[in-house]
This record gives structure tokens, sequence and C-alpha cells, in this order.
């Protein structure tokens, strides 16, 4: 299967544009190849929408990176369990969605620990919260694709015997297509340089 | 027809004595990994068991990984998206599908994404931190040879020394049948941005649980260098010293 997706996500890279649409095996379930005005563009070599990571929401609904392509998107990586550092990760990231201000940024949180972390246990965490469930997607996937996305964001973790997953805190701010437009390392740190930029992105058309 | 049978017997003999046939593998441990920074009281003291796995004899060479290029052009140099591999990937290469130099030098120069995707078209696995710090630490004669001085020191003249190329498998084979896992180039693991170097001044505010990390041998120097160059690495990042190799679970064993 990884090696389906591998091939995929290199002909959608590589091929020419005509065959990009042919290559998202769920274009076609949703709609004809008429109706492909972004998706009909091959993402960029530098876009983290080639990953093909399958995530689960908490809705229990299925999605890839790539289902964020065309707004400006905020991608940090969590556990729901995790008491000390996670929290300010997800009060930074309001902050951040507040001084930004604007309705299309989306919020994709994509969990380290796939296994505690069903659709339940994130819905709880996005109520504990009050996060705007209309853009906060909390997310879980496989262990593997989870080490994918840690790898392209650059985030460092790992497990420990006590079940707590030592991670460094990262927040990344995806343009449009997917490319790595800024990021803030750390907790607690100031967020107006990165609102500012996901303004001026979200500003662009 | 005695011609054919001794032919036959020659090639026997090749293939038995070539222990440096890259993609053979070695079955390794099961044993315990003393990690240089324990992730909990009880992994100091008692180390991190590692189940039994198998590993390639050799890193793998630039004609293994040519062959690999050619099956699966994206990864070619000038196809290759930049999200997978910086621009320095394959650069020593005298061509997209053409190493230049001697194929059975270590590859080099590949990204993470790289090496993971060569052992998948292997049916094959980056091996983790902890396996290959396991089979590393065997010296030829002990599975644990790091209470030997002298081999201790063997590993640290060869990072104090400039890379040489030569071709993969001439190094002695340690005491699991492993050869070149040190003296020849660093490898990637699977895990390799588990490695934090926790000395880090701001450690604390970066890393949740990062107090619980500390030295179990600050004599380990071997040890830290590599994780301080693990800790370093980015997916992407290549290197004229960074190879790999590839491992698997033991036949039969459920991961």
């Amino acid at each position: 299967m990884n090696t389906l997706h591998r091939w995929l996500t290199a002909l959608a890279v590589a091929a020419a544009p005509v065959t990009a649409g042919a290559a998202d095996p769920h274009a076609h379930h949703h709609h004809g190849h008429h109706e492909l005005p972004k998706a009909a563009e091959p993402v960029k070599g530098e876009s983290l929408y080639q990953l093909q990571a399958k995530l689960t929401d908490q809705d229990g609904k299925t999605l890839k990176l790539a289902d964020f392509r065309g707004k400006p998107t905020v991608i940090a990586m969590f556990y729901a369990s995790c008491t000390s550092v996670c929290p300010l990760i997800v009060s930074d990231i309001q902050r951040l969605e507040k001084a930004a201000a604007r309705d299309d940024l989306r919020i994709v949180l994509v969990s380290l620990d796939g296994t505690r972390d069903t659709p339940k246990a994130l819905k709880e965490l996005a109520a504990r919260h009050r996060l705007d469930e209309s853009k906060w997607r909390l997310t879980s996937t496989t262990d593997e694709s989870a080490q994918e996305i840690a790898a392209v964001l650059g985030v460092r973790y790992k497990r420990m015997p006590d079940g707590n997953i030592s991670h460094s805190a990262l927040i990344t701010l995806l343009d449009r297509e997917g490319v790595i437009a800024g990021r803030v390392e750390g907790v607690m740190q100031p967020m107006e340089d990165l609102a500012a930029r996901a303004k001026a992105l979200a500003a662009k058309e | 027809m005695w011609i054919l049978a001794l032919a036959f017997v020659a090639a026997l003999t090749a293939t038995s004595t070539a222990a440096a046939t890259t993609g053979d593998m070695a079955v390794v441990g099961p044993g315990t990994h003393r990690p240089l920074y324990p992730a909990s009281p009880e992994a100091a003291e008692k180390g991190v068991p590692v189940a039994a796995f198998r590993l390639d004899r050799t890193p793998v060479s630039e004609g293994d990984f040519l062959a690999f290029v050619k099956k699966n052009p994206q990864w070619r140099r000038d196809r290759v998206a930049r999200l997978f591999a910086d621009q320095n990937y394959l650069a020593h290469w005298a061509g997209p599908e053409a190493p230049g130099g001697d194929l059975r030098a270590p590859v080099t120069r590949v990204s993470w994404f790289a090496a993971k995707a060569y052992c998948a078209a292997q049916g094959k696995r980056l091996p983790t931190e902890d396996e290959w710090e396991l089979a590393a630490a065997a010296s030829e004669a002990a599975a644990d040879g790091r209470a030997d001085p002298a081999w201790t020191q063997r590993i640290l003249d060869w990072y104090a020394r400039p890379n040489e190329a030569r071709p993969v498998g001439q190094g002695p084979a340690n005491f699991w049948g492993v050869r070149d896992l040190h003296g020849l180039v660093w490898e990637w693991v699977y895990d390799f941005n588990a490695s934090m170097v926790a000395n880090d001044r701001d450690a604390a505010a970066r890393f949740c649980g990062a107090a619980a990390v500390s030295a179990q041998d600050k004599n380990d120097y071997a040890s830290f260098m590599r994780l301080a160059f693990r800790s370093s690495l980015r997916a992407d990042y290549t290197t004229a010293n960074l190879g790999f190799r590839c491992a698997a679970d033991a036949k039969g064993s459920v991961r």
C-alpha cells in the first residue's frame, strides 16, 4: 500500500498536469475531471500535500493533508493525554488564530499517539479547549504516517516507557499549496509575526 | 560436464566466502541496548530490550542504489520532490543514472525518505536507533564490545579521520556477522528524530519530559557523537558521509 502511495505521489509530482487528477484516487468519488480547478495543478515539490497519510478527525471522518489545499493552514503535532506542553501548543495556536482573524484559516493537529487518540478522545479535547471546530481538525494516524509528518515538519519525538511522548513543540504555517511559510518553535512564544504571515498568505488569491 | 560441476562448486564457494554480498542479512539479537540517555530509571538500570531482527550485513552500495533509482525514477536526482531530498541528493553522481565512481562504495548523499523508500522496495525497513545501536555495540568477539578500550578507541579514531571511500564489506564481521557499522559511513535510522541533545539550553521549554533525560555514561563518547549527529539531521538532509542499510523483522516474529 505504501509503495502504491509513493508511486502515486511520484506520478503526481513527476507527471504532466493531465495525469495529476487521475493520480488522486479520491478525486473520482467527489467530482468528475471537468471540475478540478486547483487539484488539476500538480502540487509543488516542497509541498507537504504530497504526503498520502490518512488522518481520522474528531468526527471520525477520514481526510488527507491535501484536503487543506487552497487555505492557509496551521499544523502542529501533539497528543491528547499530554498535560505539559500540548495544552500550551493549543493555546498558542488559539492566540495565533485570534491575531490572524481570518475565517479561512484552518488548523490541523496531528497526534503522535494514534493508538490512544480515538475520535472520542479528540472530540473531548476540542470541547475542553472550546475550539472552533469549523476551523480545527484534531486528527490521528498510523505510527508510520505520524513519523513521516514529524519528519517533514522537523518535529523530534521519543516514546517514553511511562506512556508519555517527549516531543518538540513546533507550530508550522503552510501556504495554500502546503509549502512551509513560517514556524514558531517552543511554547508561549510571540505569535504576531506568524499571524501577520498567515494574514498575508490569506490575502493572496 | 566436469567443467560445469567445477564452475558450480566455484560459485558455491564464492557465495559462502563472500560475506560482503550486499542485501545479505544477519540475525542480530535478542539483546539489551543501553542507551546513552535512558528514557526512565528502569531503562537506565536494565537497558532497553531489543527483539531479534535481521540487518543487512553491509551498507547499501552505490550499485544497489543505482538499480533502485533505475526501477523507481521518481528517486532520480533530477526528479525527486524537494520535500523528500535536498539539492545535494546524489550530487556526487556523474549523471542521474550514473554514479561515476566505484559501484561497490557505500551510497551517500541520500535522504531519510530515499533510504526508507529503498528499504521498502526491498521488502525491508530502516533499523530503529535501538536496533542499530545494539548491532553496533558488538565487537568482533563479543555482543557488547564497549568494555574493551581498544575497540572503543578504534571507533573514536575513525570519527577523527577524514572519510575514505572504499567498497562495502571489507571491514571485519562483528559478533553478529555484520560489517562496516563503524569505519565507513554514518547511517540513517528509522527514528533518527528521536535523538535530542538534552543539554540544549532551551530543552526544558521545547521538549515534554526533557528533565527526565540524563546521560547514562558520559564516557561513551562514540555513542554521544552518533546521538549528536542524529539530532542535527533533518529528513531531507543528504551529506557526503551519510549512508544506510536496511533491516527486517526476524522471520516469524510479529512487530
